[in-house]
């Protein structure tokens, strides 16, 4: 596979891997009431709007209560999963002090309980990032999206299964999470060890959702549980586009498990900026993505205040641009394209080539 | 607004997790929390040119204090929130706490009570803590000395005393810059006649007067060696109390209150003691090398991750001490600090929650 980014010498990787870390000393000086103030004004919108959007699928009977019930609860799901949640468990707001936004305790309105999200989240997927056979996110042990996996017949369908994915998405990634994918040797103790966390929060997901809710609205109780239904997969939907469009986009690249021998932190930088690719659009829009429409701004400073990712991007993109890396970005539209292209094109045998050296 | 939400606030504190529980409560009553202690600011009185008296109401969830106990005040300053320990400066038995507090210089908590917490503000507290109290024994005769604010747990002690109108052998020392900076000035005045047996001593030490002095003592209270003394107040003045009663080999007589600012990081630190609260477990450490590293040779297990600062997996909270990170060499030392065992190393004895 041939790379866009040239190949840096040592001490080119050195002074790359400096200058990012002087941007991110920089930016983190710089964090303070502004950004305390936005994260709590995040999450006090996401609860007006669950609390506005339940409220109004009481009177889910008339058909524009519903949509407005539903559309609002689908928007607080969506901003508690992505700009909070996730950012949160990044420990981007642990430097507050504030035992309801801290990292390690934070729960979020998802059936992937957050202890298991921090472990193969924060941990796999951030530190061994693309890295074939140890980044479990790497087509999430169901999809082939890069050369370098091997096929099997099983592939050839693959385009439907991802579109399954996108609507049970959070179940994928509870499940995902839980370790149980198809590879290795796993007895069933195993399995419901894995899977017990997962089912306690599952059910207490559930019962709100679709029990208690719709208990409460009485004869709306149809309307109430179509609506969560609905609001809980747009946010599958949604985080699931979003999510692919990270890491599976076409310029995206892979690395062997070699990489990781003494990797240095220029060469971390690299790796990151190459396996993730950037989403362009408003403010609303990065809102709404969690800022992960800055993907390669997260991957290279993940425990950053998201909302900074903005102001750090030119900033990033001039620091590739002299060190002659790809920058990847694009409109939605067109990033989301190139992944459906990727994993049609890899339902399919191919002949991979070797992943391009970071290193010369 | 008080029996029934309590009830209601009981069943919802199952379905419901507390954070948001509180978030729509407080919009009915600012001061509801489930466990944690907020208070409503309801005066703010100033004492001396420095120093400040802020009068709290405490929510339900504050479970009282004894006379000379402490509290942890937490702030919001720049977006964290900062906690720092201060005495209750009232009374046991008075429907508002009180605690007196000095502008410290370069104070970052201080200085946004001063400057920013007016009537009305709410602040959270922790509960009362520590162990400088009275005797039991309501006839043992007492000897109390005070530098600068090292006067208000003696004020919560006095107060006390004199609301519930004991009688008590009772001499109060205390040392202030000049007389425009003593604390509770006219009241120290008053006390002896709401006291029967209260002795008041005043000595000032920017105007020729005399500090601390073993001669001094014995002018001022002949029979200081028979009484319980406690002294509170600056590092210097406490030393040299403190080495006095040892001197006389009446160390055990001696209570000794100590506050400040935390000690900053001396470079270079040498062996460090950690204490680990969650596994109950105090190590000995070099402080050269990542906390995590140290504490695993030291036979801990703390839960970690990727070991390069990245996935935050051994973030533990910083109860005391002072840590170095290891890539910016930035000093962290905050109560309460989040830091990451991987990424920092020792630079003062710890307190760690792992």
């Amino acid at each position: 596979m041939s790379s866009r980014s040239r190949a840096l010498s040592p001490q080119e990787l050195q002074a790359f891997g400096r200058e990012l870390d002087a941007l991110r000393d920089e930016v983190l000086a710089d964090v303070g009431e502004a950004d305390a103030a936005y994260v709590r004004r995040v999450r006090a919108f996401m609860r007006y709007s669950g609390a506005a959007g339940r409220g109004l699928l009481f009177f889910g009977l008339l058909p524009p209560a519903w949509l407005a019930g539903t559309g609002l609860l689908a928007l607080s799901k969506i901003v508690d999963n992505m700009e909070l949640g996730h950012n949160v468990m990044h420990g981007q707001y642990d430097w507050m002090q504030d035992p309801t936004l801290h990292s390690q305790t934070f729960e979020w309105d998802n059936v992937c309980p957050a202890d298991g999200w921090r472990r193969t989240h924060n941990l796999t997927h951030h530190t061994y990032t693309n890295v074939l056979g140890k980044d479990r996110d790497i087509g999430y042990g169901l999809l082939r999206v890069f050369p370098e996996q091997p096929w099997s017949p099983a592939n050839l369908p693959q385009l439907l299964y991802a579109g399954g994915l996108a609507l049970v998405f959070q179940w994928g990634v509870a499940i995902h999470d839980a370790d149980l994918g198809p590879d290795g040797e796993r007895r069933p103790a195993d399995v419901a060890r894995g899977l017990a966390p997962v089912a306690k929060k599952a059910a207490r997901k559930l019962a709100k959702d679709y029990v208690v809710f719709p208990l409460l609205a009485g004869p709306a109780a149809p309307a109430v549980f179509l609506g969560n239904l609905t609001a809980n997969l747009v946010r599958n939907v949604w985080a699931f586009a979003v999510i692919f469009c990270g890491h599976f986009t076409a310029d995206v690249e892979v690395f062997p498990e070699s990489v990781l021998e003494d990797e240095s932190r220029g060469h971390w930088y690299v790796r990151q900026l190459r396996g993730s690719s950037n989403l362009e659009g408003g403010s609303l829009f990065h809102l709404l993505t969690g800022n992960l429409s800055h993907q390669i701004e997260h991957h290279l400073f993940p425990d950053v205040p998201a909302r900074r990712y903005a102001e750090m991007a030119p900033r990033v993109r001039a620091i590739c641009d002299r060190y002659g890396q790809h920058y990847n970005t694009g409109s939605f539209a067109a990033q989301l394209w190139s992944v459906v292209k990727r994993i049609a094109t890899h339902s399919l045998p191919s002949f991979g080539g070797s992943p391009a050296p970071v290193e010369a | 607004m008080r029996g029934r939400p309590r009830k209601l606030a009981g069943v919802a504190r199952r379905l419901v997790d507390p954070a948001t529980l509180e978030f729509w409560l407080q919009h009915l009553d600012p001061l509801f929390a489930v466990e944690r202690v907020r208070a409503r600011v309801e005066a703010v009185q100033a004492e001396t040119p420095r120093v400040r008296t802020f009068v709290l109401r405490p929510n339900r969830r504050w479970r009282g204090f004894r006379a000379g106990q402490h509290a942890t005040v937490t702030v919001e300053v720049d977006g964290r929130r900062l906690t720092r320990t201060f005495s209750l400066a009232g009374g046991e038995d008075e429907p508002t706490l009180r605690l007196t507090i000095a502008r410290q210089p370069d104070g970052r908590v201080t200085g946004a009570l001063h400057d920013r917490v007016r009537p009305g503000a709410i602040v959270e507290l922790g509960q009362a803590q520590g162990d400088f109290v009275l005797p039991d024994d309501p006839r043992a005769p007492l000897l109390l000395l005070a530098g600068g604010t090292g006067l208000t747990p003696f004020l919560s002690m006095l107060r006390t005393l004199a609301a519930r109108g004991a009688r008590r052998d009772v001499v109060l020392l205390c040392w202030a810059p000049r007389p425009a900076e003593l604390i509770a000035r006219n009241e120290l005045g008053a006390l002896p006649a709401r006291l029967p047996g209260l002795r008041v001593h005043t000595a000032f030490t920017r105007d020729g007067m005399a500090r601390f002095s073993g001669d001094g003592l014995r002018a001022l209270a002949p029979d200081w060696a028979a009484r319980r003394a406690y002294v509170c107040g600056p590092d210097a003045l406490t030393a040299a109390v403190a080495a006095h009663w040892d001197a006389a080999g009446l160390t055990t007589q001696l209570r000794r209150e100590w506050f400040g600012a935390p000690r900053a990081a001396a470079a270079g630190a040498g062996p460090v003691a950690v204490a680990c609260t969650r596994s109950g477990r105090t190590v000995t450490v070099p402080g050269e090398r990542s906390l995590l590293v140290e504490l695993e040779a030291a036979g801990l297990r703390p839960a970690h991750g990727c070991r390069a600062g990245i996935c935050r997996q051994c973030t533990c909270t910083l109860a005391a001490g002072a840590v170095e990170e290891l890539r910016t060499g930035t000093t962290r030392h905050e109560i309460d600090e989040p830091i990451q065992l991987c990424a920092v190393r020792a630079r003062t004895d710890l307190v760690l929650a792992v």
